[in-house]
């Protein structure tokens, strides 16, 4: 029974990997395996390179026999990572997944609706720290002798990071359902704590090379601190040395929790499924509404949705709320920014680092990739209304729009203001991010196209785990990468401004593409849906 | 009103609805009756435009819902057979969501909204978000919507499903006062007894074919509906 549920939470999470929903079919053994390999491909190509540049400025602990903090550091990165992207939808996947009552009804042991619930957490937790945890393996055994011991004990370190990430994630999942059960606005609860978290891991990830610099600076100091006060964590890093009394100890300890944690879920999962919480009554009074345009109705639909879920705004419009934050930053101190950018930028121009950085911002919001998926078994209506889908499909961009430009805009003109450079350059630091911001949408519009599923149990699958929403969000950083990536090559022969039109000419290009395929193509697939 | 003609349906090489041809008139209440899996929501679902089909026409009032879908959507309503509906909206914030789709006037759609709501007793909870909804207010509210742009032709898939006693008979008036002021219904059920006092004309399918179609009397003669569709089922 528990291997029926596992397989059925396995499939509904990459259902997109084992059906072919065009032509409505499973998909070939082979064809789910590459579907994976690329996946994982991807996933390494974008972080791998970032993880193995900031594993090899730790490489430096290695002369100072400092090994067992290089993987403290290493560590806490990937659980932090890991944690960060898993904690999400841990709430909403195990108590919040629609088909809870159904599975409830039925003569399941309520542990194995449980189990089937987590593994698919732990799957999420393992998925996100592989990159770091594998690749500051490589690094680790590429500066020392070949030992099988070694390689088998950074694999139990990789695990018990993927462990603890999981103990993590359940536990804030299982908070956020116990405090949910007691409050009425449920959806607030959520809110706040992801709010909460993503400002932390935010502050952490700012910051990230200011500490790095500071251990590496530190490293005897702070690592003899940690030998002396903090056993558990020295320990945590002399796992993956080889070290027996710490594999055998995290092992145990890793164990007890996950039992310790496995209990106390069993015990109030039902509960807290079946629990109401305390729903207010709201009556409604009777008030003239003045009417709205089809279209203005369209877009409030699309703006109700987004607003009314948090797992929504927090994994596709994050940038709504950093952007602001962030042109507040610029504007406090974007003279030391304008500083550290020349400086990461090695060699690049200030004016192209500065689109590249605020068209990355921009990236932030994808809420159009799900936004077809998300329809859901409610797409009879949009079918059904007498609105062509044009409107409909308007609707959606538009709302992705006005989400991004004007938080750009903020950024941009604050950019133009703090910054210096140029008339030019000015000019296009507002302008390109914009019609990048444009190009992005119509790309993630296209990408909702990409096989919808209407049958999820639980939104968080079309938000979050979807392969349009993962091809939208990585799409657009490669290209923007590409932008600054390739001027590294291209400065010799052209000076940034005309680099940067060309750009801004290329991207205008995609647009007319994309806005075509929208009035010829997208409507007759809407229509197929 | 509604014209169906040869309107065929196929599932990979399995014909869902097979060569249906039938007429609905104005102020007609027509009953489309068939077992699960007959084929009946494929054909009503064809009818509102959000299916494709392989053969035949269907149009509305003279326009094509291929050639003309807009036109056509304007003159009906859809209730399905699940009312799944915009969760994340509260109920009133749904009904002006459909209001303002098909151009109702803020008065209207106010005097609307109380008149059906009122009947059908849901105006206490439109502030409620559609999640709290229970299935039968649900039905309910998707009840209210379609009928908030007096359309001329209504569609629905097992209307009665999920509605308790007194909705279910207040539902029943509300279909003749459409098909009294020159509308027109066609609607799906299993339940043969509502059928039987409530349809001018009803239709079986069995196997995505009409096997029998008429006014009631003529579909079912001296017998009952249900001895009439238990006979033509064992056929």
């Amino acid at each position: 029974m528990l291997k029926i549920l596992v397989k059925k939470q396995i499939k509904e999470l990459f259902s997109a990997y084992f059906f072919d929903s065009k032509k409505k079919k499973m998909r070939s053994k082979a064809t789910i395996a590459l579907y994976f390999l690329l996946f994982f491909g991807i996933i390494f190509g974008i972080f791998g390179d970032f993880i193995y540049s900031l594993a090899s400025k730790l490489d430096v602990l290695f002369t100072m026999d400092l090994d067992w903090f290089y993987f403290v550091i290493t560590g806490m990165c990937a659980i932090t990572f890991s944690f960060f992207l898993a904690a999400f939808s841990t709430y909403s996947s195990v108590y919040e997944a629609k088909d809870n009552d159904l599975l409830l009804s039925m003569p399941i042991p309520v542990k194995y609706i449980l189990i089937s619930r987590i593994i698919s957490v732990y799957g999420m937790c393992l998925f996100y720290s592989l990159p770091i945890t594998i690749t500051s393996s490589i690094v680790y055994l590429k500066s020392k002798d070949f030992a099988p011991f070694i390689c088998l004990s950074c694999l139990i370190w990789a695990f018990v990071v993927s462990v603890i990430s999981f103990l993590l994630s359940t536990i804030l999942g299982y908070i956020i359902a116990k405090i949910s059960s007691l409050v009425k606005k449920k959806k607030l609860v959520n809110m706040l704590f992801s709010l909460a978290f993503i400002c932390l891991y935010y502050f952490v990830n700012f910051r990230l090379n200011k500490i790095v610099n500071s251990i590496i600076s530190n490293a005897i100091v702070y690592g003899n601190s940690i030998k002396d006060k903090g056993l558990t964590i020295y320990l945590f890093g002399r796992i993956a040395c080889g070290d027996l009394d710490a594999i055998f100890g995290y092992s145990i300890a890793c164990l007890g929790l996950l039992l310790f944690v496995y209990r106390v879920m069993t015990r109030s999962f039902g509960r807290l499924l079946v629990s109401t919480g305390k729903q207010a009554h709201i009556e409604y009074k009777e008030k003239k509404v003045a009417a709205k345009s089809q279209f203005m109705a369209l877009l409030s639909k699309e703006f109700s949705r987004f607003a009314s879920s948090p797992q929504y705004m927090l994994n596709c419009g994050m940038g709504v709320f950093l952007m602001p934050i962030m042109a507040v930053f610029i504007f406090i101190k974007g003279a030391k920014l304008q500083e550290a950018l020349m400086k990461e930028g090695v060699g690049l121009p200030f004016t192209v680092m500065a689109i590249g950085v605020i068209c990355i911002l921009s990236t932030m919001n994808d809420m159009v990739a799900p936004s077809i998926s998300l329809e859901g078994k409610a797409f009879w209506i949009c079918r059904s209304l007498p609105v062509s889908p044009k409107l409909i499909i308007r609707a959606k961009l538009a709302m992705q729009l006005i989400l991004t430009i004007i938080p750009l805009a903020l950024v941009s003109v604050s950019s133009c203001i703090v910054f210096d450079c140029g008339f030019w350059d000015k000019f296009l630091i507002i302008l390109i991010p914009i019609i990048y911001s444009v190009f992005n949408s119509l790309f993630d519009l296209r990408m909702a196209f990409y096989k919808p599923d209407f049958n999820w149990t639980n939104e968080i699958y079309p938000i979050k785990q979807s392969l349009s929403v993962f091809v939208s969000l990585f799409g657009g950083w490669i290209y923007v990468a590409a932008f600054i990536g390739l001027y590294s090559f291209a400065y010799q022969f052209i000076s940034q401004l005309l680099y940067s039109a060309l750009f801004m000419a290329l991207t205008l290009v995609l647009i007319l593409i994309l806005t075509l395929w929208l009035e010829k193509v997208a409507v007759k697939r809407f229509e197929e849906l | 009103m509604l014209k169906i003609e040869h309107l065929t349906k196929k599932y990979s090489d399995k014909k869902a609805v097979d060569d249906l041809t039938l007429q609905i008139k104005s102020g007609e209440i027509y009953g489309f009756i068939g077992h699960n899996g007959a084929g009946k929501t494929t054909t009503l679902r064809s009818v509102v435009g959000i299916q494709q089909f392989d053969e035949g026409t269907i149009t509305i009032d003279g326009h094509s819902i291929i050639d003309e879908p807009i036109v056509c959507k304007k003159m009906l309503a859809y209730i399905p057979d699940n009312p799944d509906l915009y969760e994340f909206m509260s109920g009133i914030q749904y009904l002006n969501f459909v209001a303002d789709i098909y151009e109702v006037d803020s008065n209207l759609r106010a005097e609307r909204i109380k008149k059906y709501a009122d009947s059908l007793e849901i105006s206490k909870d439109l502030a409620q978000p559609i999640s709290a909804y229970s299935h039968g207010m649900k039905q309910k509210l998707a009840i209210v919507s379609a009928w908030l742009h007096d359309p001329k032709l209504i569609i629905m898939d097992e209307p009665f499903v999920g509605l308790d006693p007194k909705a279910s008979h207040i539902l029943k008036g509300m279909m003749r006062e459409v098909c009294d002021n020159g509308g027109a219904i066609f609607f799906s059920t299993h339940v043969l007894e509502v059928a039987e006092k409530l349809c001018d004309k009803v239709a079986i399918i069995k196997a995505g074919k009409l096997i029998r179609m008429g006014s009631m009397e003529e579909v079912k003669g001296d017998d009952t509906l249900e001895e009439v569709f238990l006979e033509l089922e064992g056929e």
